[in-house]
């Protein structure tokens, strides 16, 4: 097991990616290991969310590369990377929206499906009885029939965890998974990705300190598409050049 | 026992087997005329919910859907006319092949080219429009504007199909009926399937879909081919039945037209476009027999009122029953 820890899940390697002129990721290269968490901090603009549209394959590098499983993934489609195991959640929640919060699990579950597996085959009782087991982690048995619009934005964001989950990735990617959120859903939010990452690889971008604490694992920053530290919470709360970008200003 | 297995029936099938019922006890009580213009509105049903597949349930909007109805006539007929060492089998399986290597054609470019909305619609306006002139200019082969006439009746085991005597039309509209269930049938699997339930997802949140690893480009197609596959047949059977074609049938007046029954009876149900087309087209018999120019009027006035008053149409209504 302890040999298992240290495999590398995920690699980037030099990664540049440009608009224009500007630079928004710059030679960035940073190593996931296996069961890690690892959460992904840094200003506005410092290019988190840019860095998992070039893992994700929604946006292509200018230079550099993305090995996955000792595999180069750089130029793989979006659904080619979901089905070897990344799947991401965005920023805002993104849902099926017109569909009811049990359908949006289920096709969670048909992601990595062949389309011949689902022309003229029905909804199947193993495939309700996995995704009640989703509604039940993410608590949302009860509205399991309302459409996914009607939800709170909390809700929502938790039915987009369960859609992850009920995914089954190996590499989990979360977006800022608190925006939004009141003080008790971001504890409770922090409590959930905490025993998800129990068994999975995940990263986190997070701007909230408090989810940070109670996380306190791994902590990358970056700062102006660079990376500025690495080290534990309790480090990083230490380091002189990330109290000056980021954390001096709070 | 008989009340449970009604039940499992969902509301729109049960529509559909009593329309089904009505249209096959009818002939007894109609003339030839309205057998002939019962199976037209018939094809014309299957041919709208042909565009719904497409339209309400994957999110593709299509003004040129009438290239594949009328492609499906052309190719029936020239199948018939020029090789008719093939038999009507050929001609019908052409019927459904070329609109499919168009459709293919078409998706390589518009789906996999990841054009959608309005550009989407644009598009395949232009495909249907020139169709349209190629079939107008291209004499030697389709006979232009004048129309190819006459068809050759469709003959399956010894039974000839045209409206030419009561019997073979009698069997025509029976034929036609036949296929208008299977169609429906075959539809309302396909879109209560695992896969139509990823049209839906698709249609509402297409990045959501792919960044789960559906391969959204291939399940659209998938649609779109369908689609086309069963407008060919529809076009294919209405060529014989009406015994004249033109290229009219692939442009730009059935492919609105065709939008308008869908729109008018409902998106995003099978029921919908169904009901719809039967009951404009009669209207138009109708109206058209009265006050010519007035139908388009009408039937202006008439889209105009559904898409201020009723966005789900006439099913729409009821469509929240009908999808469960």
């Amino acid at each position: 097991m302890q040999a298992e820890k240290d495999i590398i899940l995920l690699d980037l390697r030099k990664l540049v990616r440009r608009f224009g002129g500007f630079t928004v990721i710059n030679d960035v290269s940073l190593s996931i290991t296996k069961g890690e968490m690892r959460c992904i901090i840094g200003p506005n603009g410092a290019g988190k969310t840019t860095l998992f549209n070039l893992i994700t394959g929604d946006l292509k590098p200018n230079s550099g590369r993305v090995i996955f499983q000792d595999k180069e993934i750089t130029k793989f489609n979006p659904e080619k990377i979901c089905r070897i195991g990344i799947t991401r959640k965005f920023q805002t929640p993104t849902l099926f929206s017109n569909l009811k919060v049990i359908e949006n699990i289920l096709m969670a579950g048909y992601g990595k499906h062949k389309i011949s597996e689902l022309l003229f085959k029905k909804v199947d009782a193993q495939d309700i009885n996995r995704t009640l087991a989703i509604l039940e982690v993410i608590k949302l048995e009860e509205k399991k029939d309302v459409l996914a619009s009607d939800l709170s934005h909390g809700e929502k964001q938790w039915l987009e965890i369960g859609m992850l989950l009920r995914n089954e990735p190996k590499l989990l990617l979360f977006d800022e998974p608190t925006a939004g959120m009141t003080r008790q859903e971001t504890l409770e939010t922090a409590h959930l990705i905490r025993n998800i990452s129990m068994n999975l690889t995940t990263i986190v971008i997070e701007h909230d300190l408090k989810f940070l604490r109670e996380i306190g694992e791994n902590v990358t920053v970056l700062h102006n598409g660079k990376i500025l530290a690495e080290g534990t919470f309790d480090e990083i709360e230490q380091n002189e050049n990330v109290k000056n970008v980021y954390l001096g200003r709070e | 026992m008989l009340m449970k297995s009604l039940k499992a029936i969902s509301l729109e099938s049960k529509i559909f087997l009593i329309i089904l019922f009505i249209l096959l006890v009818l002939p007894p009580f109609t003339s030839m005329y309205q057998i002939r213009i019962l199976s037209k509105f018939v094809l014309f049903a299957i041919f709208a919910m042909s565009l719904d597949l497409i339209w309400g349930y994957s999110g593709m909007v299509s003004f040129g859907h009438a290239a594949f109805f009328g492609l499906g006539a052309y190719s029936l007929t020239l199948l018939l006319v020029r090789f008719p060492e093939g038999g009507t089998l050929v001609a019908i399986a052409g019927s459904l092949l070329v609109p499919v290597v168009l459709a293919l054609f078409m998706s390589f470019f518009l789906i996999y080219g990841k054009v959608s909305g309005v550009y989407f619609a644009i598009i395949t306006l232009v495909v249907s429009l020139t169709l349209e002139l190629l079939c107008t200019a291209w004499y030697s082969l389709t006979k232009g504007l004048t129309g190819f006439t006459p068809i050759p009746p469709l003959s399956i085991f010894y039974l000839k199909f045209d409206a030419d005597t009561t019997a073979r039309l009698v069997q025509y509209y029976y034929l036609i009926i036949l296929v208008a269930a299977l169609i429906y049938f075959i539809l309302h699997f396909f879109t209560r399937s695992r896969y139509g339930l990823l049209l839906q997802a698709i249609k509402d949140n297409p990045k959501r879909a792919q960044f789960l690893g559906h391969n959204i480009a291939g399940a659209k197609t998938i649609a779109f081919i369908l689609a086309a596959a069963i407008a060919g047949l529809a076009g294919g059977l209405y060529a014989p039945l009406e015994d004249f074609i033109s290229p009219q049938l692939l442009g730009l007046v059935y492919s609105t037209q065709v939008i308008i029954w869908v729109a008018v009876g409902g998106r995003n149900t099978l029921i919908g476009p169904f009901i719809g087309t039967i009951i404009l087209v009669y209207l138009e018999t109708i109206f058209s027999g009265i006050i010519v120019e007035a139908w388009y009027l009408i039937i202006g006035i008439i889209l105009v009122v559904v898409v201020l008053f009723w966005p789900d149409g006439l099913m729409g209504i009821v469509s929240k029953r009908i999808r469960k």
